[in-house]
């Protein structure tokens, strides 16, 4: 399977050190507007929300890419853009229809996650609770999963 | 220049409304350290210490350091540095939250307040750019509902710092209110703020900062946090419990203000301890900027007489409007601090002494 940001909302802070590790990495800046994961803060509610690029097997951003320049490794399964066949057309920005591609004014040019490109993810290796893990296992998928298979289990009387 | 300051400050002539922009003062920055060496040497050399607190001669500096918008330890910081009406003297209070780095990006390490607008008054600040607009639809409003319209009328990612009808109304304890939930509690500053008629200042910025050596910032950051997270406070009791983490610990020194300050303990304080928040209201523990601490306390009531929801209880809150009242009515105590169109926003510590 394939190595991915696994993310457990339970365990957000609302700290934005992934937005800010990113882009520190990313653009030698610390702009969250310029990172590629993203952390909203729902005071009220308490619920803190993080998302970035899952990497699609059949991604929408390199299907509409009219340059190609848009591609899936098959072996890491990072879904990258080459900056020298990119345009900056922005067909790609209009087809995620997660809104995790971009265009960068500055560069000129379509910007995504690319998992760090094989290094620990910046995100991942500053994340302070661990909500963030590089993992070919969705492990806080089975943690969900499992909390419900426990209020089952302690609801269950023996027959 | 170090790196890390953005080099400019906005001087608001709030009697003239009008902005300016001007370079940061780079003897000044390098040699007084941070946000509050820099507001106060700027602060001191353009305010006589004759200047009354609520006279339009005083000023209000809200000030960055240079390491506010990156990560590493508890950065995400600004002070707000005016002359008390509390005390008559400096004062320099500081909040934490997302405002402090969004002036930052916003292109400012600095804001200089000056002078009294004739209407009430609030600041946009968007990528460099900042203009004055009307705030008489805002003045009365709580801080909370003035960040939500704000929000809706200026842009939904800005980030605000605003008053309270207790600043608007010259309450010696009044804070300025950012992110809905963090103060600059101390001081009375958000009396001074409303002095100004200035009602909030909204940020909205894309830019980035940058640091010298990317590298070595990098290492040095990993090292706060190692430190940070060895230290029984900061890794453990303050994550954990939050800052009512000390009712415990105070309590126990015998150094709980109780029954205004009376005693040093108080025979309910594990009722209105980290502990029990942590077993009864605690929804989030949540952090602010680039913070790994994560003291913040998002709480709810469930208790029927208090319904509600939002950020806190502090320390401070938990013995001011708590243990030195002699109140060890957890729910009583949360419903003090939460939002309402006529809670207006004190500082829990000083409003105990008028209560």
């Amino acid at each position: 399977m394939q190595k991915l940001i696994r993310i457990d909302p339970a365990k957000c802070v609302g700290c934005k050190t992934c937005e800010l590790s990113c882009s520190f990495k990313n653009t030698g800046e610390f702009a969250p507007s310029r990172s590629r994961i993203y952390n909203e803060v729902f005071i009220e509610e308490a619920k803190f929300i993080t998302v970035t690029c899952m990497q699609c097997d059949e991604p929408w951003c390199e299907k509409s890419c009219p340059k190609n320049a848009i591609s899936k490794d098959m072996a890491s399964g990072v879904v990258t853009v080459d900056d020298v066949k990119c345009v900056g057309c922005r067909t790609c920005v209009s087809a995620c229809p997660f809104g995790m591609i971009k265009y960068v004014d500055s560069t000129g040019k379509a910007d995504k996650c690319n998992l760090c490109a094989g290094d620990t993810p910046e995100c991942v290796a500053f994340c302070p609770t661990q909500c963030l893990t590089l993992d070919e296992e969705d492990k806080p998928l089975r943690q969900k999963m499992l909390r419900f298979v426990n209020a089952m289990k302690d609801g269950q009387m023996e027959v | 220049m170090n790196k890390a300051w953005q080099g400019k400050l906005l001087r608001v002539d709030l009697a003239a409304g009008t902005c300016n922009v001007e370079a940061l003062n780079e003897e000044w920055a390098n040699n007084y350290i941070g946000g509050r060496g820099l507001g106060s040497k700027y602060f001191t050399e353009e305010v006589s210490p004759e200047v009354e607190p609520m006279s339009p001669e005083n000023k209000l500096i809200m000030a960055t350091g240079p390491l506010t918008g990156t990560y590493g330890a508890a950065n995400g910081r600004y002070m707000v540095i005016t002359k008390s009406p509390l005390t008559g003297t400096i004062a320099c209070s500081n909040s934490g939250g997302y405002f402090p780095s969004e002036l930052k990006y916003a292109g400012f390490d600095m804001i200089i307040f000056e002078g009294k607008s004739e209407h009430p008054v609030y600041l946009q600040v968007r990528d460099g750019k900042a203009e004055l607009v009307g705030a008489v639809h805002l003045w009365g409003m709580s801080s909370n509902d003035t960040e939500e319209a704000i929000l809706s009328e200026f842009h939904g990612d800005a980030k605000v710092a605003c008053i309270g009808p207790a600043g608007e109304i010259g309450v010696h304890f009044a804070c300025v209110i950012n992110d809905k939930h963090r103060a600059a509690g101390r001081s009375g500053v958000g009396m001074v703020m409303g002095s100004k008629n200035l009602k909030a200042v909204a940020v909205r910025g894309t830019g980035g900062v940058q640091v010298a050596d990317p590298k070595a910032y990098r290492e040095a950051a990993l090292d706060s946090y190692g430190v940070l997270k060895e230290n029984p406070v900061t890794g453990e009791g303050l994550p954990a419990l939050g800052t009512a983490v000390l009712v415990n610990v105070m309590n126990q020194n015998g150094g709980l203000p109780t029954r205004n300050a009376q005693s040093g303990t108080f025979d309910k304080a594990e009722d209105i301890s980290g502990e029990a928040l942590v077993a009864g209201e605690l929804r989030r523990v949540k952090s602010c900027m680039g913070c790994i601490i994560s003291c913040g306390r998002v709480t709810k009531i469930t208790d029927p007489r208090y319904a509600g929801e939002g950020e806190g209880p502090e320390y401070e809150t938990l013995w001011a409007l708590g243990a030195a009242c002699g109140i060890s009515d957890m729910p009583a105590i949360l419903q003090r601090i939460r939002h309402g169109p006529h809670l207006p926003r004190f500082d829990n510590r000083l409003c105990h002494g008028a209560v």
